[in-house]
């Protein structure tokens, strides 16, 4: 049995709520879903009409299994969409949120991506400023060959929408579009998952056309580069500049022409991806990133030189992931001790965390180092698949430059 | 972002007068951040102590406290001390005073608390009183089909 809730105060007897005006109580639609918001309108009269004037498209968490349910969702969309234009004259669009998963390739590729594109072309002739779209696909492989199975293709709309804020694409093709001049001098935040651009050139004109990014997250993305271009495309975009870039996150990103240079003013930096070597060109360009506190880096055959880059880190993570054991021992080379002291285990290196280890001669020589440099470090963190004793006491006995340094070794 | 606020840069003290009389003083950055305050402020210059009618003193604090101390981990935490109606009177006090991230922050908080909930239970929990008749009650739920559909009881 409900227990009834007994409250002191008069107030909670009161609807205050209805005392606000329109606008306030349209301002806490905005933060439900779509969903939510439409269903305010039996709360009472007063509700009836709020939801036409918020200005968003929220579907965060949409499951599509059945012929009905994509009937039924798209209609819902569609009469949201005519709903506020018609009765609320709505013709302004913030933000477009919507997050998908089908069950097969059919209620996709049929039912589903083609009135996804109506709504991304509707939404950016509205001044968007937040545009979320993420697509998902199961049972793909049965039916692979009846659909060009390859991500759909994304409105080239999109790219005429200078208003965007943020972008956050997941399993699109982009083709059809020229990025020669192309511009979104408004965007700061880049989230791209699986989207397929036809020419590697197309990308790097993307982010050449992003002067004020400041937070870029690029995975699951790859592109094949023949000899011939690649030094072309390393040319042209040599002195690509992010001068507000503060976050950069590379997952299975590989792209041989995209020059480290321009993430030097980022904070934080996470590459984790097989192809480091060719994320970074050897070091014909030094870039020293002169922000960056954070860095987790997949592993990388030159470390001396990676400190020497970051004066001011702080804390340092180092994984190798997917490392293929024949790939590693290819990368393997001596350890190279740096002829001094990088200034990051000097002054400002506090914590250091090593996932995967293995007992690779290298990899003990480059914990060992920092632990005899690193001045102030109070953590040195590592994890490994199997216990490892001898790796343990060589550890152990040696000797650390910070008195209040923690060693943790962690299987 | 907040601003920094210093004491050396703008030493002037305000009064605010809340609704029931409690008197605060306030330093005149602080004060400006109330965009209500500064249209009074800009009207008559010397003007020492400002009435504000629409709100109690315990919520003029609670204002005051998170114009001073506003940033990203403070505005996480802040809503989680207050009840419903605590949240609700603190954000007419922050749409008369016209801060706008208050106003932001406490309708985040509004909307997480109702999310995902029945239209029962958000009756409840504003006193709404549900004035639609069962007809139409039931001809809005079936023009919007797809929103009505597996929502918590609760």
């Amino acid at each position: 049995m409900r227990r009834l809730k007994n409250s002191t105060a008069a107030a909670s007897t009161v609807d205050t709520i209805s005392s606000l005006p329109d606008a306030i109580l349209c301002h806490i639609l905005y933060f439900l879903t779509t969903k939510e918001a439409v269903a305010t309108s039996i709360l009472s009269k007063r509700w009836i009409h709020l939801w036409h004037h918020v200005h968003n498209l929220n579907f965060p968490d949409i499951k599509v299994e059945t012929v009905r349910s994509s009937v039924l969702f798209n209609e819902f969309v569609y009469s949201v969409l005519l709903s506020r234009e018609i009765i609320a004259g709505y013709n302004v669009m913030n933000s477009f949120t919507l997050d998908i998963r089908y069950d097969n390739p059919h209620l996709a590729f049929d039912l589903g991506f083609p009135n996804i594109r109506k709504w991304i072309n509707v939404a950016v002739q509205r001044k968007l400023e937040h545009l979320c779209i993420r697509l998902d696909v199961d049972n793909l492989d049965d039916n692979g060959l009846d659909y060009d199975a390859d991500y759909p293709n994304l409105p080239v709309s999109i790219f005429t929408c200078r208003t965007l804020v943020s972008l956050d694409l997941c399993w699109f093709r982009v083709k059809g579009f020229s990025f020669s001049g192309f511009q979104f001098p408004s965007l700061k935040t880049l989230n791209l998952k699986w989207v397929n651009f036809s020419k590697v050139r197309d990308f790097m004109l993307f982010i050449a056309g992003c002067p004020i990014l400041e937070d870029l997250h690029i995975s699951q993305m790859d592109f094949f580069l023949e000899k011939d271009s690649l030094t072309l495309q390393l040319q042209e975009f040599k002195r690509l500049s992010l001068p507000k870039l503060k976050r950069a996150e590379f997952v299975q990103f590989g792209c041989q022409c995209f020059p480290v240079n321009a993430l030097s003013t980022v904070e934080y930096l996470c590459i984790n991806t097989l192809k480091v070597n060719q994320l970074q060109r050897p070091y014909d360009v030094v870039t020293i990133f002169h922000n960056l506190t954070d860095l987790l880096l997949h592993y990388h055959n030159r470390w001396d030189l990676v400190l020497h880059q970051c004066p001011k880190l702080q804390n340092l993570q180092l994984s190798k992931g997917l490392c293929d054991p024949m790939w590693c021992e290819k990368g393997q080379e001596n350890w190279v001790e740096p002829e001094f002291v990088p200034q990051c285990l000097l002054s400002s290196l506090r914590s250091c965390t090593i996932h995967d280890f293995s007992d690779l001669q290298s990899e003990l020589m480059l914990e060992q180092y920092i632990l005899k440099n690193a001045i102030i470090l109070q953590t040195m963190t590592i994890w490994c698949k199997t216990e490892q004793p001898e790796m343990e006491s060589k550890l152990s006995i040696c000797p650390m430059a910070s008195e209040t340094c923690e060693l943790s070794l962690c299987c | 972002m907040a601003e920094e606020k210093s004491q050396a840069s703008s030493s002037k003290m305000l009064t605010l007068k809340a609704s029931d009389g409690v008197l605060f003083e306030v330093e005149l950055n602080i004060a400006k951040e109330m965009k209500t305050v500064q249209a009074y402020i800009d009207d008559c210059e010397d003007i020492e102590t400002i009435p504000i009618p629409n709100v109690l003193g315990k919520h003029l604090a609670i204002v005051i406290e998170y114009i001073k101390k506003t940033n990203e981990e403070y505005d996480a935490e802040f809503e989680k001390q207050w009840n419903m109606d605590d949240l609700q009177l603190l954000l007419l006090a922050a749409n008369y005073l016209n801060i706008s991230g208050l106003q932001e922050c406490l309708c985040k908080a509004i909307a997480k608390r109702i999310e995902n909930k029945s239209p029962e239970y958000v009756r409840k929990v504003f006193n709404i009183e549900n004035d639609h008749s069962p007809e139409e009650e039931a001809k809005l739920r079936k023009e919007y089909k797809w929103a009505f559909e597996g929502v918590d009881k609760d």
